[in-house]
């Protein structure tokens, strides 16, 4: 037990200091690259003093490092990540990111349960059939979707859905989840057709990875003491599958979890640009290509802290879970 | 009965004055399966036009044709023309250049460079050396990488652009380029001499690599290993610096390869953990070998087949982020193609809808090559690494 907790403990300490230097890194990144926000607002030919004027506004004459250090400081005092300055011009990016990342949850879960659930079917079936042709036909055939980036399915699938047979709504229409920057208006839109194309896309790349997992802790636990007990037992085959074999095959799909997240965003990135859905890919895409500063730096910061966490607690979770990989970790770095 | 009696030992005879070496082992492994063959034909195939691309595509991929936008297949443009009369055919073909190029890129400087360097540095140095490098690589792991890529896209490219200029007008690769396009003087004699010693330099790489492992039998492999480096590194070279839009295929390999070191250092360090404390390392030490010769002659060899997993299972993901780059317009620009731009032109619904041939032959071509890298890296998974077999 003392081993756990100095090892979460150092996890924990060790927080701070990765956001810290992410931070830093695309502050510099951000502020140092051309095209800077005070020539969108005012124009190719705006005159020196509105841009002395913006200049002065933003604190972009001030040096680089007082710069990184009033946004730190805004940041951990009052927990404000600044203006926008090109997207919404002076709204606080706090409220521009929330609503959005609430949208981009809903496919996103959405997609998650379907991704896992198909995962583990799949995988399943494709155990107890190991040695038939079903097994490396039904993994690798989802091994394709795996493969195939979300940029090339989803037109290939608005093509067949949407412009030949007509059975979804077509992009650019959407009236799922609505987000409106001033007054704050999201509608939870989770049953409409809309969330049916963002969903499939998001999760058939993360049915491969969950399926070979569970395929392959499935082989294992098939092969333990207690499922043969079981079948001696004389237990049906069925009831042996489901209580003995499948309870215990998926513990380790938890470490996972993180992973697919990180697939999902990517995927929400195009799906939300293809499909015109108002989320965190879609607004990070627009802030990055106008060069909204504080937008981008605030989804970073957001998208990389939640990560760390996610996998710090998934790494918890796991040595809670099963107490043979408890100390093992350690020296693996 | 005589017969066949006589015939046993023959054989036996021969398998023991032929052994066959370990890479040999896996070569006859990965070949009887089927489904690694394909892929490995696939991507061969996509290599080579991609490779002589110049002489392939039947027409240049700048001609636009204003006359005939969106016609579709004939027999003058197999798969018809996009919304600016350019052959489509011709700018598929240019596009398996540019995925060639990245990737090429990519592996050499990220792959194979930081992450071998890198990883084979933490493991064998151990202590505050190692730290350092896995605590970086622990940021660079956690942070978003498309959102990241993006950014770095967007913001670093006037950089680039100016970086690569003055590179091309402070060194011989201006000159190189004219070698290249007019195949004779001075300058194409002296790439031909490169070529010759990178020819060089690279069977004896690969030479060494395999000898070191001390079995003579699989030399053979090295002259092929190396001509295949050789290719791509020419035609790398070539590419880069005969194709425009130089400044887009640094930008983006630059990117890529900070981001896709991590991994493939992580497996190398704790391969190399493990490889250190081994009696013939030891023994090495205790002959006197330098540091250098045992993470040279000792070490590298017995982490080579994981390098070579690493960086198949890297290959689809790296090709796959490019066109993710170029759809999203922060990868490589107008007019040089790519699968990425060319997807995103014929993905508007009023485009689908006309004009479908436009997305399905990108499509299919990118989703068959991703598919047949991932295969392979599977497959190589299979045969290379010791716990798969």
């Amino acid at each position: 037990m003392q081993g756990i907790l100095a090892y979460v403990l150092g996890r924990l300490l060790w927080l701070p200091v990765v956001l810290l230097i992410v931070t830093f890194f695309t502050f510099m990144i951000a502020r140092f690259g051309p095209g800077d926000p005070v020539t969108i607002l005012a124009g190719q030919h705006g005159d020196p003093e509105t841009f002395e004027r913006i200049r002065d506004e933003l604190g972009l004459d001030k040096p680089f490092y007082h710069q990184y250090y009033i946004y730190m400081n805004n940041l951990i005092t009052e927990g404000d990540f600044g203006e926008s300055v090109t997207i919404y011009r002076g709204v606080k990016v706090r409220d521009i990111i929330w609503p959005r990342i609430l949208v981009s949850l809903q496919p996103g879960i959405v997609a998650l349960i379907i991704a896992f659930s198909l995962g583990t079917a799949v995988g399943v079936f494709a155990a107890l059939r190991q040695g038939t042709w079903m097994d490396p036909f039904s993994i690798s055939s989802f091994l394709f979707f795996q493969s195939v980036p979300v940029l090339v399915v989803l037109p290939i699938l608005i093509l067949i859905f949407v412009v030949r047979l007509d059975w979804l709504p077509a992009p650019g229409t959407w009236s799922g989840p609505q987000v409106d920057v001033g007054p704050q208006e999201i509608s939870l839109g989770i049953f409409s057709r809309h969330i049916i194309l963002p969903a499939l896309v998001l999760s058939l790349p993360g049915v491969a990875g969950v399926a070979r997992l569970v395929r392959a802790t499935t082989l294992s636990v098939l092969g333990e003491d207690y499922v043969r007990t079981a079948r001696a037992k004389g237990l049906q085959e069925r009831t042996v599958v489901v209580r003995h074999v499948v309870r215990n095959s998926l513990l380790p799909l938890v470490t996972i979890i993180g992973l697919s997240m990180a697939t999902l965003l990517e995927g929400a990135f195009f799906t939300e640009l293809i499909l015109g859905i108002p989320g965190i890919g879609q607004l990070g895409f627009q802030a990055a290509t106008s060069r909204d500063y504080d937008v981008i730096l605030a989804l970073v910061l957001i998208l990389a802290t939640a990560f760390i966490v996610a996998n710090i607690f998934i790494d918890i979770a796991y040595t809670f879970i099963d107490p043979r990989i408890r100390y093992q970790r350690q020296d693996t770095g | 009965m005589t017969q066949a009696t006589a015939a046993i030992p023959d054989e036996a005879l021969e398998e023991q004055v032929e052994p066959i070496g370990p890479w040999g082992l896996a070569l006859r492994r990965l070949l009887r399966k089927k489904l690694a063959v394909a892929a490995l034909v696939i991507i061969a195939i996509f290599y080579v036009v991609g490779l002589f691309a110049p002489l392939l595509a039947p027409r240049d991929f700048r001609d636009q044709d204003l006359e005939n936008q969106f016609s579709g297949p004939s027999l003058a443009r197999p798969l018809g023309t996009d919304r600016l009369g350019r052959d489509q055919l011709t700018r598929l073909i240019w596009s398996a250049r540019t995925t060639m190029i990245i990737t090429a890129a990519t592996v050499v400087t990220g792959s194979l460079v930081l992450a071998v360097g890198l990883g084979m540095l933490s493991g064998y140095a151990g202590g505050k050396v190692d730290t350092v490098i896995m605590r970086g690589g622990e940021i660079f792991a956690s942070l978003p990488g498309l959102p990241m890529l993006i950014l770095i896209n967007t913001t670093m490219r006037g950089r680039t652009s100016k970086a690569v200029d003055w590179l091309e007008s402070h060194s011989s690769t201006g000159a190189l380029r004219a070698g290249f396009e007019q195949q004779s003087g001075p300058e194409f004699v002296f790439l031909i001499v490169i070529a010759i010693l990178a020819l060089g330099a690279l069977v004896g790489a690969g030479a060494w690599l395999i000898a070191g492992e001390g079995r003579r039998n699989g030399a053979w492999l090295a002259p092929a290993i190396g001509m295949g480096f050789f290719m791509l590194l020419l035609l790398g070279l070539q590419g880069i610096f005969a194709t425009p839009g130089t400044e887009d295929y640094f930008l983006i390999f630059g990117a890529l390869a900070l981001f896709s070191w991590v991994g493939g250092a992580r497996v190398i360090r704790s391969q190399v953990l493990a490889l250190r404390e081994t009696e013939y390392v030891l023994a090495a030490r205790a002959m006197g070998a330098s540091t250098g010769r045992i993470l040279g002659s000792h070490l590298l060899p017995n982490v080579s087949p994981i390098i070579i997993v690493s960086i198949s299972a890297g290959l689809g993901a790296i090709a796959g982020s490019e066109i993710a780059l170029t759809f999203l317009g922060v990868g490589v620009q107008e007019p040089t193609p790519s699968f990425g731009a060319m997807i995103f032109e014929a993905s508007p619904q009023s485009v689908l809808r006309n004009h479908p041939q436009l997305l399905l032959a990108p499509a299919v071509i990118v989703g068959v090559l991703i598919f047949a890298f991932n295969l392979l890296g599977d497959a190589l998974n299979d045969v290379l690494t010791p716990k798969a077999r």
